[in-house]
């Protein structure tokens, strides 16, 4: 249907806009639960109850080697995909040619969300989407700094930014209950993810 | 009285016979209370919370002009092509025209209601399109050929068993009995159509009118894998389904979530804006946005017009005594429970729909945990007013009620009719009781009681028993 009509129906049902009530404030909402905990405890927690591995690395050198090392012991089969600006040599070379081919894939993070202890991917260049999908095992790079008390406090981040294409939240590992109400991991997206939180970055 | 279809009877007859699924459905009912009440009070302070939803989705729906005209400029701008569809026939049509222009054999689905309500599937089928559902409850209901059972957990009424035959038929020899394993299968299944899907189509949870964005909220991953994978992604929303901007996304979500599955947070909420960037290394090569009015519209500056501010959590289904008895499928509708007793009617009419506004006890259970604070018991009695108001001219529910009127307004009639019913009735209750077929919707589940010989106000004027006071 023709745009100004489609509108106009609208407008005309809704009536003036100025009876319609006053601009929206932005929301008030309460303050968070757990803030007392501290960010990275609360973090680990929660991320741990989603499902999630999580340890503390002091440098994004130590982690990459611990994603080595996680790699190493999965077998000879094990194929890294990631983007290109955390390829390392010492990741081992065992990269995958597509992401739809890798058994881990590996994704840094652009914030971590204490209260659910899920993290915040921004799409766009070399990072993008297939790595945190498409492997069953997915590695995720947190710098401690990257940190936010809740979704309110990273949203209010995303807004002041230029939108990519894809921005994904990610909580926890893939499940789903659709089989008679019984929780199983890994339908579609990975079933394992394991997550370092750099504490000098 | 509102008369029942033939289907509704018939359906609701099947749950209510059916113990075993009675049992399942109560203890659904309780764990999704259990979960919903720890989500809820870890939170602190809920009822903000749902204040703070409620004034973003009002506001939303008052403007809703203005935010779509800003959403539609802001999907242009990052490279979407929108698509307004006054009708479900128009959307379907320009669904199909994208499909056939690509060339596409096979299309990818993520859950979405809008594109059930619109009749999207079997459109595409018709065209020769293979339609994959991909989420496993949506897949497992299409493996059966049945409609969605609940807004959220479209296979809730499915269990083990029904679910292990059909995943063996697909996969042409027996499955275990094994949840991990029957998951597993459909993981195979579904990566292969992921990878060679032509198309993706997606629902929209929500839209983000400053920056043009589609919000999509899943837990398995589906909505990711078909929005990433095919290279043409379609997404299909209803009019209302905006917020203004992204810190009013916040309490949205975060009570979406909370009250519809009891977690802190889905597993994935996909925010896309516009199709993949030159430089992107993954992503779809295009972005349609189809929005959906059919019939939305029409509800706006009228009483129902808090009816669009749902935002699809299930959570009213869930606590729900009526649907619990019911069952998901006597709605007859893609929306369930007490959210689509009052949508189904305002969305597609009342002929063929005018007893749903009565599948309620209107015990309040569903006003009690929306997070947007639809007014649900309010709607559907007014949807009650607008089926009496029309049924009351001929039926024989609107003449009884006019008699009764007539009688109880005049106090020497009502006793002389009560009077009359007392002394008939010993004959009358000897009668065969087929005289009362007219009555059959409501005796048939009931007893119809006996008129007493002496009515209470004949008792009392006659002072048997004697006192009056305190206590009486």
């Amino acid at each position: 249907m023709e745009r100004e009509a489609f509108v106009r129906r609208i407008s005309a049902r809704l009536g003036d806009a100025a009876s319609r009530g006053p601009a929206l404030e932005p929301p008030v909402l309460p303050p968070t639960v757990g803030e007392d905990e501290g960010l990275i405890p609360l973090f680990t927690r929660r991320a741990a109850e989603a499902g999630v591995a999580v340890d503390r690395v002091e440098t994004r050198a130590d982690a990459l080697e611990a994603v080595a090392g996680l790699l190493a012991g999965r077998g000879e089969a094990a194929t890294l995909a990631c983007p290109e600006d955390l390829r390392r040599p010492g990741l081992g070379g065992r990269w995958a040619s597509d992401p739809r081919m890798a058994t881990v894939g590996l994704s840094e993070a652009d914030w971590g969300i204490a209260v659910t202890g899920g993290v915040v991917f921004r799409h766009e260049g070399s990072r993008g989407r297939s790595c945190s999908l498409l492997p069953a095992t997915v590695a995720i790079l947190l710098p401690v700094s990257r940190l936010r008390l809740d979704l309110a406090a990273v949203l209010r981040e995303v807004a002041g930014l230029p939108a990519p294409a894809c921005i994904t939240f990610m909580t926890g590992v893939s499940h789903s209950a659709d089989i008679a109400s019984v929780t199983c991991r890994g339908v579609h997206g990975p079933g394992e993810v394991v997550l370092w939180l750099i504490d000098g970055e | 009285m509102t008369a029942t279809p033939a289907g509704f009877d018939a359906l609701v007859a099947l749950t209510t016979g059916d113990e075993d699924l009675q049992r399942w459905l109560h203890d659904y009912q309780l764990d999704a209370k259990r979960w919903r009440d720890a989500a809820m009070a870890e939170l602190g302070a809920p009822e903000a919370w749902r204040d703070a939803v409620a004034a973003v989705r009002r506001h939303t729906v008052a403007h809703l002009d203005e935010y779509l005209v800003q959403f539609v400029d802001k999907v242009q701008e990052a490279g979407g092509e929108v698509f307004l569809a006054a009708t479900a026939t128009e959307a379907r049509e320009h669904i199909a025209a994208i499909v056939r222009a690509r060339g596409a054999r096979r299309v990818v689905k993520a859950k979405s209601m809008v594109t059930a309500e619109i009749g999207l599937n079997p459109a595409l089928e018709e065209m020769g399109v293979e339609v994959v559902e991909t989420d496993l409850g949506e897949y497992i209901v299409q493996l059966s050929g049945e409609p969605p059972y609940h807004i959220t957990g479209p296979a809730l009424h499915k269990r083990l068993p029904e679910i292990r035959a059909l995943f063996s038929e697909v996969a042409g020899e027996e499955l275990p009995d094994d949840v991990e394993a029957l998951a597993a299968f459909a993981r195979r299944v579904l990566r292969d159509r992921f990878l060679t899907a032509d198309v993706g189509i997606s629902g929209v949870n929500l839209g983000v009118a400053a920056t043009g964005t589609v919000v999509l909220v899943t837990n398995e991953g589906n909505g990711r894998m078909s929005t990433t994978l095919p290279r043409t992604h379609i997404a299909v929303m209803g009019i209302e389904r905006l917020v203004p901007d992204w810190p009013s996304l916040a309490p949205v979500l975060t009570m979406l979530t909370r009250a519809g599955t009891g977690e802190r947070a889905t597993t994935y909420v996909s925010a896309i804006t516009g199709p993949r960037r030159a430089s992107d290394v993954d992503g779809p090569d295009e972005l349609h946005v189809v929005i959906v009015d059919n019939g939305r519209s029409a509800l706006l500056g009228t009483k129902y017009q808090n009816a669009l501010t749902c935002i699809r959590c299930g959570c009213c289904a869930d606590t729900c005594p009526v649907y619990r008895t019911i069952g998901g499928h006597a709605y007859q509708s893609v929306y369930s429970g007490p959210i689509g007793a009052v949508i189904t009617p305002l969305l597609d009419g009342l002929d063929g729909h005018a007893h749903l506004p009565f599948a309620s006890t209107l015990c309040g259970a569903c006003d009690a945990a929306c997070p947007a604070r639809v007014p649900l018991t309010e709607l559907l009695l007014e949807l009650r007013s607008d089926v009496a108001a029309r049924e009351s001219a001929a039926s024989s529910w609107g003449l009884g009620f006019r008699g009764f009127a007539a009688l109880s307004e005049r106090p020497r009639l009502w006793g002389g009719a009560l009077a009359a019913a007392g002394a008939a009735w010993p004959a009358v209750a000897r009668l065969p009781l087929q005289w009362l077929r007219l009555l059959a919707p409501w005796t048939g589940s009931r007893e119809l009681p006996a008129v007493a010989p002496r009515s209470f106000r004949r008792i009392w004027a006659g002072g048997r028993g004697g006192r009056r006071g305190r206590g009486c």
